[in-house]
Protein backbone atom coordinates (compact mmCIF):
# COMPACT_ATOMS: atom_id res chain seq x y z
CA UNK A 1 0.00 0.00 0.00
CA UNK A 2 1.77 3.27 -1.46
CA UNK A 3 0.90 6.82 -0.16
CA UNK A 4 -1.50 7.27 -2.88
CA UNK A 5 -3.51 4.78 -1.26
CA UNK A 6 -3.62 6.23 2.10
CA UNK A 7 -5.09 8.78 0.70
CA UNK A 8 -7.90 6.67 -1.05
CA UNK A 9 -8.64 5.18 2.53
CA UNK A 10 -8.88 8.43 4.06
CA UNK A 11 -11.26 9.94 0.88
CA UNK A 12 -13.67 6.57 1.64
CA UNK A 13 -13.60 7.40 4.55
CA UNK A 14 -14.74 10.43 5.00
CA UNK A 15 -17.32 10.49 2.62
CA UNK A 16 -18.40 6.97 4.50
CA UNK A 17 -18.71 9.42 7.64
CA UNK A 18 -19.96 12.32 5.69
CA UNK A 19 -23.08 9.62 4.69
CA UNK A 20 -23.41 8.52 8.14
CA UNK A 21 -23.74 12.08 9.46
CA UNK A 22 -26.44 13.34 6.68
CA UNK A 23 -28.05 9.81 7.67
CA UNK A 24 -28.45 11.13 11.69
CA UNK A 25 -29.63 14.70 9.76
CA UNK A 26 -32.39 13.16 7.76
CA UNK A 27 -33.06 10.79 11.08
CA UNK A 28 -33.71 13.75 13.30
CA UNK A 29 -35.82 15.48 11.05
CA UNK A 30 -37.71 12.25 10.28
CA UNK A 31 -38.32 11.55 14.22
CA UNK A 32 -39.83 15.39 14.33
CA UNK A 33 -42.08 14.88 11.46
CA UNK A 34 -43.72 11.84 12.70
CA UNK A 35 -43.79 13.12 16.40
CA UNK A 36 -41.48 10.59 17.74
CA UNK A 37 -39.86 13.68 18.91
CA UNK A 38 -41.02 16.92 20.51
CA UNK A 39 -39.07 19.96 19.92
CA UNK A 40 -36.95 20.23 23.56
CA UNK A 41 -35.89 16.28 22.85
CA UNK A 42 -34.17 17.65 19.30
CA UNK A 43 -32.60 20.32 20.69
CA UNK A 44 -31.22 18.11 23.11
CA UNK A 45 -30.11 15.97 20.46
CA UNK A 46 -28.49 17.54 19.23
CA UNK A 47 -26.99 19.08 22.09
CA UNK A 48 -26.25 15.39 22.82
CA UNK A 49 -24.19 15.25 19.23
CA UNK A 50 -22.17 18.27 19.53
CA UNK A 51 -19.15 16.09 20.62
CA UNK A 52 -19.46 13.31 18.19
CA UNK A 53 -19.65 16.25 15.35
CA UNK A 54 -16.77 17.81 16.76
CA UNK A 55 -14.62 14.76 16.48
CA UNK A 56 -15.67 14.17 12.96
CA UNK A 57 -16.96 16.82 11.06
CA UNK A 58 -14.27 19.73 11.31
CA UNK A 59 -11.08 17.50 10.70
CA UNK A 60 -12.88 15.76 7.53
CA UNK A 61 -14.07 18.96 6.00
CA UNK A 62 -10.92 20.17 6.05
CA UNK A 63 -9.31 17.14 4.91
CA UNK A 64 -11.55 16.58 1.90
CA UNK A 65 -11.11 20.03 0.65
CA UNK A 66 -7.52 20.06 1.20
CA UNK A 67 -5.47 20.07 -2.01
CA UNK A 68 -4.78 16.29 -3.05
CA UNK A 69 -1.00 16.73 -2.62
CA UNK A 70 -1.05 17.84 0.73
CA UNK A 71 -3.02 14.51 1.68
CA UNK A 72 0.25 12.64 1.27
CA UNK A 73 1.70 11.22 4.45
CA UNK A 74 4.86 9.78 4.81
CA UNK A 75 3.32 6.82 6.90
CA UNK A 76 2.01 3.64 5.07
CA UNK A 77 -1.20 1.85 6.69
CA UNK A 78 -2.06 -1.89 6.38
CA UNK A 79 -5.53 -3.06 4.71
CA UNK A 80 -5.97 -4.33 7.99
CA UNK A 81 -6.15 -0.73 9.37
CA UNK A 82 -8.37 0.39 7.01
CA UNK A 83 -11.04 -2.18 7.96
CA UNK A 84 -10.99 -1.92 11.59
CA UNK A 85 -11.58 1.95 10.96
CA UNK A 86 -14.21 1.62 8.90
CA UNK A 87 -16.09 -0.78 10.97
CA UNK A 88 -15.23 0.70 14.32
CA UNK A 89 -16.49 4.23 12.61
CA UNK A 90 -19.65 2.16 11.07
CA UNK A 91 -20.66 0.89 14.50
CA UNK A 92 -20.28 4.18 16.23
CA UNK A 93 -22.42 6.09 13.75
CA UNK A 94 -24.74 3.05 13.87
CA UNK A 95 -25.09 2.74 17.88
CA UNK A 96 -25.43 6.24 17.99
CA UNK A 97 -28.45 6.43 15.47
CA UNK A 98 -29.87 2.66 16.57
CA UNK A 99 -30.23 4.64 20.61
CA UNK A 100 -32.16 7.84 18.90
CA UNK A 101 -33.97 5.65 17.26
CA UNK A 102 -34.85 3.66 19.68
CA UNK A 103 -35.64 6.87 22.04
CA UNK A 104 -37.90 7.69 18.95
CA UNK A 105 -39.73 4.59 19.38
CA UNK A 106 -41.16 6.00 22.67
CA UNK A 107 -42.34 3.39 24.81
CA UNK A 108 -40.71 3.32 27.78
CA UNK A 109 -37.38 5.24 26.97
CA UNK A 110 -37.36 8.78 28.37
CA UNK A 111 -34.46 11.61 27.89
CA UNK A 112 -32.70 10.57 30.74
CA UNK A 113 -32.46 7.15 29.03
CA UNK A 114 -31.20 8.69 25.52
CA UNK A 115 -28.42 10.78 27.62
CA UNK A 116 -27.02 7.92 28.90
CA UNK A 117 -27.12 6.29 26.20
CA UNK A 118 -25.24 8.39 23.92
CA UNK A 119 -22.63 9.07 26.93
CA UNK A 120 -21.84 5.48 27.34
CA UNK A 121 -21.79 5.10 23.27
CA UNK A 122 -19.39 8.56 23.36
CA UNK A 123 -17.40 6.53 26.24
CA UNK A 124 -16.99 3.68 24.57
CA UNK A 125 -15.96 5.34 21.36
CA UNK A 126 -14.38 8.42 22.22
CA UNK A 127 -10.67 7.67 22.73
CA UNK A 128 -10.03 5.12 20.12
CA UNK A 129 -11.63 7.90 17.79
CA UNK A 130 -9.78 10.88 19.21
CA UNK A 131 -6.58 9.16 18.37
CA UNK A 132 -7.15 7.80 14.39
CA UNK A 133 -9.44 10.68 13.21
CA UNK A 134 -6.62 13.04 13.52
CA UNK A 135 -4.26 10.68 12.07
CA UNK A 136 -5.91 9.48 9.03
CA UNK A 137 -6.96 12.95 8.37
CA UNK A 138 -3.95 14.58 9.07
CA UNK A 139 -2.64 17.41 6.02
CA UNK A 140 0.70 18.48 5.41
CA UNK A 141 1.78 21.71 5.63
CA UNK A 142 1.91 23.55 2.38
CA UNK A 143 5.79 23.98 1.33
CA UNK B 1 -108.58 68.16 50.55
CA UNK B 2 -107.65 64.75 51.70
CA UNK B 3 -108.76 63.50 48.60
CA UNK B 4 -107.37 65.88 46.24
CA UNK B 5 -104.37 65.77 47.80
CA UNK B 6 -104.23 61.55 47.33
CA UNK B 7 -104.93 62.63 43.49
CA UNK B 8 -102.09 64.81 42.95
CA UNK B 9 -100.34 62.16 44.59
CA UNK B 10 -101.19 59.86 42.23
CA UNK B 11 -100.74 61.91 39.38
CA UNK B 12 -97.32 62.98 40.60
CA UNK B 13 -96.01 59.34 40.89
CA UNK B 14 -98.24 58.59 37.28
CA UNK B 15 -95.98 61.10 36.09
CA UNK B 16 -93.36 59.80 37.48
CA UNK B 17 -93.74 56.14 36.42
CA UNK B 18 -94.22 57.26 32.98
CA UNK B 19 -90.99 59.28 32.92
CA UNK B 20 -89.50 56.13 33.75
CA UNK B 21 -90.83 53.92 31.59
CA UNK B 22 -89.99 56.45 28.61
CA UNK B 23 -86.96 56.73 29.86
CA UNK B 24 -86.25 52.79 30.07
CA UNK B 25 -87.14 52.36 26.58
CA UNK B 26 -85.14 54.80 25.28
CA UNK B 27 -82.21 52.95 26.84
CA UNK B 28 -83.63 49.89 25.96
CA UNK B 29 -83.60 50.86 22.20
CA UNK B 30 -80.30 53.02 22.80
CA UNK B 31 -78.57 49.68 23.98
CA UNK B 32 -80.31 47.47 20.73
CA UNK B 33 -79.32 50.27 18.69
CA UNK B 34 -75.70 50.19 20.16
CA UNK B 35 -75.49 46.43 19.97
CA UNK B 36 -75.79 46.44 15.77
CA UNK B 37 -73.67 49.26 15.79
CA UNK B 38 -69.84 48.31 14.66
CA UNK B 39 -68.00 50.00 17.43
CA UNK B 40 -64.67 50.37 15.55
CA UNK B 41 -66.74 53.67 14.65
CA UNK B 42 -65.63 55.10 17.92
CA UNK B 43 -62.53 53.99 17.78
CA UNK B 44 -60.67 57.51 18.63
CA UNK B 45 -63.41 57.97 21.60
CA UNK B 46 -62.47 54.54 22.99
CA UNK B 47 -58.93 54.72 22.80
CA UNK B 48 -59.19 58.52 24.98
CA UNK B 49 -61.07 57.21 27.35
CA UNK B 50 -57.86 54.39 28.02
CA UNK B 51 -56.31 57.79 29.69
CA UNK B 52 -58.78 57.87 32.29
CA UNK B 53 -58.97 54.41 32.86
CA UNK B 54 -55.37 54.38 33.89
CA UNK B 55 -55.92 57.64 35.87
CA UNK B 56 -58.14 55.53 38.18
CA UNK B 57 -56.21 52.72 38.60
CA UNK B 58 -53.46 55.32 39.80
CA UNK B 59 -56.00 56.96 42.21
CA UNK B 60 -57.61 53.54 43.19
CA UNK B 61 -54.01 52.77 44.06
CA UNK B 62 -54.41 50.00 41.55
CA UNK B 63 -51.26 50.54 39.91
CA UNK B 64 -49.04 48.95 42.25
CA UNK B 65 -49.58 46.00 40.79
CA UNK B 66 -52.15 46.86 37.72
CA UNK B 67 -51.54 48.94 34.95
CA UNK B 68 -53.13 49.12 31.33
CA UNK B 69 -50.59 47.36 29.00
CA UNK B 70 -48.23 50.07 27.21
CA UNK B 71 -45.87 47.59 26.09
CA UNK B 72 -47.92 46.25 23.59
CA UNK B 73 -46.14 48.00 20.54
CA UNK B 74 -46.45 50.85 22.07
CA UNK B 75 -49.17 52.61 20.60
CA UNK B 76 -52.43 53.99 22.09
CA UNK B 77 -54.89 51.02 19.45
CA UNK B 78 -53.14 48.39 20.40
CA UNK B 79 -53.88 48.93 24.44
CA UNK B 80 -57.17 48.17 23.58
CA UNK B 81 -58.54 45.54 20.86
CA UNK B 82 -61.55 46.65 19.41
CA UNK B 83 -63.60 44.79 16.99
CA UNK B 84 -67.07 44.55 15.92
CA UNK B 85 -69.13 43.95 18.69
CA UNK B 86 -66.37 43.02 21.69
CA UNK B 87 -63.75 45.84 22.90
CA UNK B 88 -61.06 44.16 25.24
CA UNK B 89 -58.83 46.15 27.38
CA UNK B 90 -55.23 44.64 28.15
CA UNK B 91 -54.30 45.13 31.53
CA UNK B 92 -50.31 44.15 33.18
CA UNK B 93 -49.58 43.03 36.57
CA UNK B 94 -46.08 41.55 37.41
CA UNK B 95 -47.08 37.65 38.23
CA UNK B 96 -49.70 35.66 39.54
CA UNK B 97 -49.01 36.38 43.50
CA UNK B 98 -49.15 40.16 42.65
CA UNK B 99 -52.28 39.89 41.28
CA UNK B 100 -53.35 37.82 44.37
CA UNK B 101 -51.70 40.44 46.54
CA UNK B 102 -54.20 43.15 45.47
CA UNK B 103 -57.07 41.05 45.01
CA UNK B 104 -57.17 40.28 48.57
CA UNK B 105 -56.12 43.65 49.77
CA UNK B 106 -59.05 45.26 47.36
CA UNK B 107 -61.33 42.88 48.96
CA UNK B 108 -60.39 43.68 52.50
CA UNK B 109 -60.66 47.66 52.08
CA UNK B 110 -63.55 47.99 49.90
CA UNK B 111 -65.86 44.51 50.54
CA UNK B 112 -66.22 44.35 46.71
CA UNK B 113 -64.36 41.65 44.19
CA UNK B 114 -61.58 43.77 42.25
CA UNK B 115 -63.08 42.11 38.96
CA UNK B 116 -66.33 43.28 39.20
CA UNK B 117 -65.41 46.97 39.92
CA UNK B 118 -63.27 46.88 37.03
CA UNK B 119 -65.25 45.66 34.43
CA UNK B 120 -68.29 47.65 35.95
CA UNK B 121 -65.81 50.96 35.43
CA UNK B 122 -64.52 50.16 32.48
CA UNK B 123 -68.38 49.64 30.80
CA UNK B 124 -68.92 53.03 32.49
CA UNK B 125 -66.25 54.86 30.91
CA UNK B 126 -66.29 53.08 27.43
CA UNK B 127 -70.24 53.93 27.48
CA UNK B 128 -70.68 49.93 26.64
CA UNK B 129 -73.27 47.40 27.18
CA UNK B 130 -72.10 44.47 29.53
CA UNK B 131 -71.83 41.53 26.96
CA UNK B 132 -69.11 43.97 24.67
CA UNK B 133 -66.43 44.29 27.01
CA UNK B 134 -63.47 41.96 28.22
CA UNK B 135 -60.41 42.59 29.59
CA UNK B 136 -57.08 40.52 29.84
CA UNK B 137 -54.79 40.79 32.28
CA UNK B 138 -51.39 39.41 31.77
CA UNK B 139 -48.51 38.53 33.80
CA UNK B 140 -45.12 36.90 33.20
CA UNK B 141 -47.10 33.26 34.93
CA UNK B 142 -50.38 34.16 33.85
CA UNK B 143 -53.11 35.31 31.99
CA UNK B 144 -56.75 36.11 33.74
CA UNK B 145 -59.72 36.98 31.31
CA UNK B 146 -62.47 39.03 32.61
CA UNK B 147 -65.82 39.14 30.77
CA UNK B 148 -69.87 39.01 31.55
CA UNK B 149 -72.21 35.95 31.32
CA UNK B 150 -75.81 35.83 32.86
CA UNK B 151 -75.19 39.95 34.28
CA UNK B 152 -72.40 38.75 36.29
CA UNK B 153 -68.74 39.41 36.03
CA UNK B 154 -66.75 36.08 35.58
CA UNK B 155 -62.91 34.67 35.67
CA UNK B 156 -61.01 32.71 33.47
CA UNK B 157 -57.26 32.23 34.88
CA UNK B 158 -54.39 30.50 33.35
CA UNK B 159 -51.40 30.02 35.20
CA UNK B 160 -48.84 28.54 32.35
CA UNK B 161 -48.29 25.19 33.73
CA UNK B 162 -50.34 23.07 30.96
CA UNK B 163 -53.67 24.27 33.11
CA UNK B 164 -56.81 25.81 32.81
CA UNK B 165 -59.03 26.86 35.79
CA UNK B 166 -61.86 29.00 35.80
CA UNK B 167 -65.77 28.58 36.71
CA UNK B 168 -68.90 29.86 35.02
CA UNK B 169 -72.60 29.78 36.32
CA UNK B 170 -75.52 27.96 34.50
CA UNK B 171 -78.43 28.03 34.46
CA UNK B 172 -79.91 24.51 34.44
CA UNK B 173 -82.64 24.09 31.80
CA UNK B 174 -85.33 21.51 33.43
CA UNK B 175 -86.65 20.04 30.22
CA UNK B 176 -83.39 18.36 29.47
CA UNK B 177 -83.71 16.18 31.91
CA UNK B 178 -86.45 13.72 32.15
CA UNK B 179 -87.39 10.14 33.10
CA UNK B 180 -84.70 8.66 35.37
CA UNK B 181 -82.21 11.62 34.93
CA UNK B 182 -84.90 14.47 36.11
CA UNK B 183 -83.42 16.50 38.61
CA UNK B 184 -86.36 15.75 41.28
CA UNK B 185 -84.95 11.96 40.86
CA UNK B 186 -81.74 12.35 41.72
CA UNK B 187 -80.52 16.02 43.09
CA UNK B 188 -78.52 17.76 40.72
CA UNK B 189 -75.43 17.53 41.64
CA UNK B 190 -75.63 13.32 40.62
CA UNK B 191 -77.29 14.46 37.56
CA UNK B 192 -74.95 17.14 36.17
CA UNK B 193 -72.39 14.72 37.06
CA UNK B 194 -73.51 11.78 34.90
CA UNK B 195 -74.23 14.33 32.29
CA UNK B 196 -71.04 15.98 31.60
CA UNK B 197 -68.92 12.62 32.54
CA UNK B 198 -70.75 11.32 29.56
CA UNK B 199 -70.39 14.29 27.41
CA UNK B 200 -66.41 14.07 28.23
CA UNK B 201 -66.33 9.91 27.22
CA UNK B 202 -68.39 10.36 24.12
CA UNK B 203 -65.92 13.53 23.05
CA UNK B 204 -62.69 11.45 24.26
CA UNK B 205 -63.62 8.19 22.94
CA UNK B 206 -64.15 9.60 19.06
CA UNK B 207 -62.07 7.34 16.38
CA UNK B 208 -60.17 11.34 14.97
CA UNK B 209 -58.61 10.84 18.99
CA UNK B 210 -57.81 7.55 18.70
CA UNK B 211 -53.86 6.96 18.12
CA UNK B 212 -52.79 5.18 15.14
CA UNK B 213 -50.40 2.97 16.88
CA UNK B 214 -51.03 1.76 20.37
CA UNK B 215 -54.97 3.00 20.01
CA UNK B 216 -55.28 -0.26 22.89
CA UNK B 217 -53.49 1.69 25.14
CA UNK B 218 -55.65 4.36 25.23
CA UNK B 219 -57.72 4.73 28.71
CA UNK B 220 -60.06 6.90 30.10
CA UNK B 221 -60.39 6.73 33.85
CA UNK B 222 -63.19 8.21 36.56
CA UNK B 223 -62.45 8.38 39.76
CA UNK B 224 -65.47 7.34 42.22
CA UNK B 225 -66.16 10.68 43.54
CA UNK B 226 -68.84 12.67 45.32
CA UNK B 227 -71.86 13.84 43.91
CA UNK B 228 -70.05 16.95 43.33
CA UNK B 229 -67.40 16.22 41.80
CA UNK B 230 -65.75 14.75 38.76
CA UNK B 231 -62.14 13.88 38.33
CA UNK B 232 -61.24 11.99 34.71
CA UNK B 233 -58.56 11.35 33.53
CA UNK B 234 -57.78 10.44 29.54
CA UNK B 235 -54.84 8.60 28.65
CA UNK B 236 -53.19 8.09 25.02
CA UNK B 237 -55.03 10.12 23.03
CA UNK B 238 -53.76 12.22 20.26
CA UNK B 239 -54.70 15.56 18.45
CA UNK B 240 -57.31 16.37 20.89
CA UNK B 241 -55.79 19.45 22.39
CA UNK B 242 -52.66 19.77 19.77
CA UNK B 243 -53.65 19.34 15.87
CA UNK B 244 -51.45 17.26 14.02
CA UNK B 245 -48.55 18.62 11.99
CA UNK B 246 -48.57 18.64 8.00
CA UNK B 247 -48.22 14.93 7.94
CA UNK B 248 -51.34 14.84 10.19
CA UNK B 249 -49.43 13.65 13.03
CA UNK B 250 -49.90 14.25 17.00
CA UNK B 251 -48.10 13.87 19.69
CA UNK B 252 -49.79 11.52 22.44
CA UNK B 253 -52.01 13.56 24.57
CA UNK B 254 -53.12 12.79 28.53
CA UNK B 255 -55.86 15.01 30.28
CA UNK B 256 -56.28 15.48 33.49
CA UNK B 257 -60.22 17.31 34.65
CA UNK B 258 -61.54 18.15 37.74
CA UNK B 259 -65.14 19.84 38.00
CA UNK B 260 -66.71 20.66 41.00
CA UNK B 261 -70.22 21.18 40.64
CA UNK B 262 -71.71 24.13 43.47
CA UNK B 263 -75.95 23.87 43.17
CA UNK B 264 -76.97 27.17 44.43
CA UNK B 265 -79.02 26.10 47.91
CA UNK B 266 -81.83 28.80 47.14
CA UNK B 267 -82.68 28.20 43.24
CA UNK B 268 -82.41 25.07 42.53
CA UNK B 269 -82.04 24.93 38.34
CA UNK B 270 -78.68 26.90 38.85
CA UNK B 271 -75.69 25.48 39.43
CA UNK B 272 -71.71 26.89 39.58
CA UNK B 273 -69.00 24.90 37.59
CA UNK B 274 -65.43 25.30 38.65
CA UNK B 275 -62.74 23.60 36.38
CA UNK B 276 -59.53 22.51 35.86
CA UNK B 277 -58.11 21.23 32.91
CA UNK B 278 -54.43 19.69 33.16
CA UNK B 279 -52.69 19.06 29.53
CA UNK B 280 -49.53 16.86 29.37
CA UNK B 281 -48.67 15.53 25.58
CA UNK B 282 -45.44 13.15 25.05
CA UNK B 283 -43.59 12.05 21.62
CA UNK B 284 -42.44 8.54 20.19
CA UNK B 285 -44.28 5.87 17.58
CA UNK B 286 -45.50 4.00 20.64
CA UNK B 287 -47.21 5.40 23.60
CA UNK B 288 -45.22 6.89 25.77
CA UNK B 289 -44.79 6.03 29.64
CA UNK B 290 -45.54 8.26 32.45
CA UNK B 291 -42.59 10.13 32.83
CA UNK B 292 -41.75 10.93 29.26
CA UNK B 293 -45.76 13.05 29.59
CA UNK B 294 -44.73 16.60 30.15
CA UNK B 295 -46.67 19.87 30.64
CA UNK B 296 -48.83 21.86 27.67
CA UNK B 297 -47.23 24.47 29.00
CA UNK B 298 -45.83 27.25 27.75
CA UNK B 299 -45.18 25.99 24.27
CA UNK B 300 -48.96 24.18 23.84
CA UNK B 301 -50.83 26.59 26.50
CA UNK B 302 -52.70 28.15 24.01
CA UNK B 303 -54.42 25.10 22.34
CA UNK B 304 -55.30 24.13 25.69
CA UNK B 305 -57.01 27.13 26.23
CA UNK B 306 -58.95 27.20 23.63
CA UNK B 307 -59.58 23.57 23.88
CA UNK B 308 -61.03 24.51 27.74
CA UNK B 309 -63.60 27.50 26.50
CA UNK B 310 -64.66 25.04 23.57
CA UNK B 311 -65.50 22.38 26.71
CA UNK B 312 -67.17 25.10 28.34
CA UNK B 313 -69.33 25.99 25.81
CA UNK B 314 -70.18 22.38 24.97
CA UNK B 315 -71.49 22.17 28.86
CA UNK B 316 -73.43 25.17 28.39
CA UNK B 317 -75.19 24.12 25.47
CA UNK B 318 -75.59 20.46 27.05
CA UNK B 319 -77.15 21.95 30.62
CA UNK B 320 -79.30 24.99 29.33
CA UNK B 321 -81.33 26.38 26.19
Amino acid sequence: MNSLEKANLGQRIGFLILGFDLLLFVLLIALSALRMMDGDEFNETLVLLVPLRGLYTGNIVKYLIADNSLKVTDRVKSRFYGTIVTLVISLHFISVIGVIFIFGLGGNTDLFWLRNGIAMIETFFGVYLSQVIPDLFSISKAN
Amino acid sequence: MMAFKQTENFKSRFEHIIIIIVALLNTTSFTLEAQNEDLRQYRNFFNNQIGAYQYWLKATSLNQALTVDSTRSGNLPDKLKIGKEMITLYLITPNVSSWRALKNEFKTKTANDIETALMEYFVYLMDLDNNQSSIVIRGKDTLIKLFYHDGKVQTQSTISKGEVEGSFSVKIDNSKFTGKESLKVRGTGAVVKSKIIKLLKEDLSKSDYRPAIDADKFEIKVRNTADDLIELKAINLTKRVIPGNLLGIGYYELLDYRIELIPDPERRERIDVRFKVRGKYGSGWFAPKNERYKPMAPRYQSYLNDYTSDLKDAILNMLQK
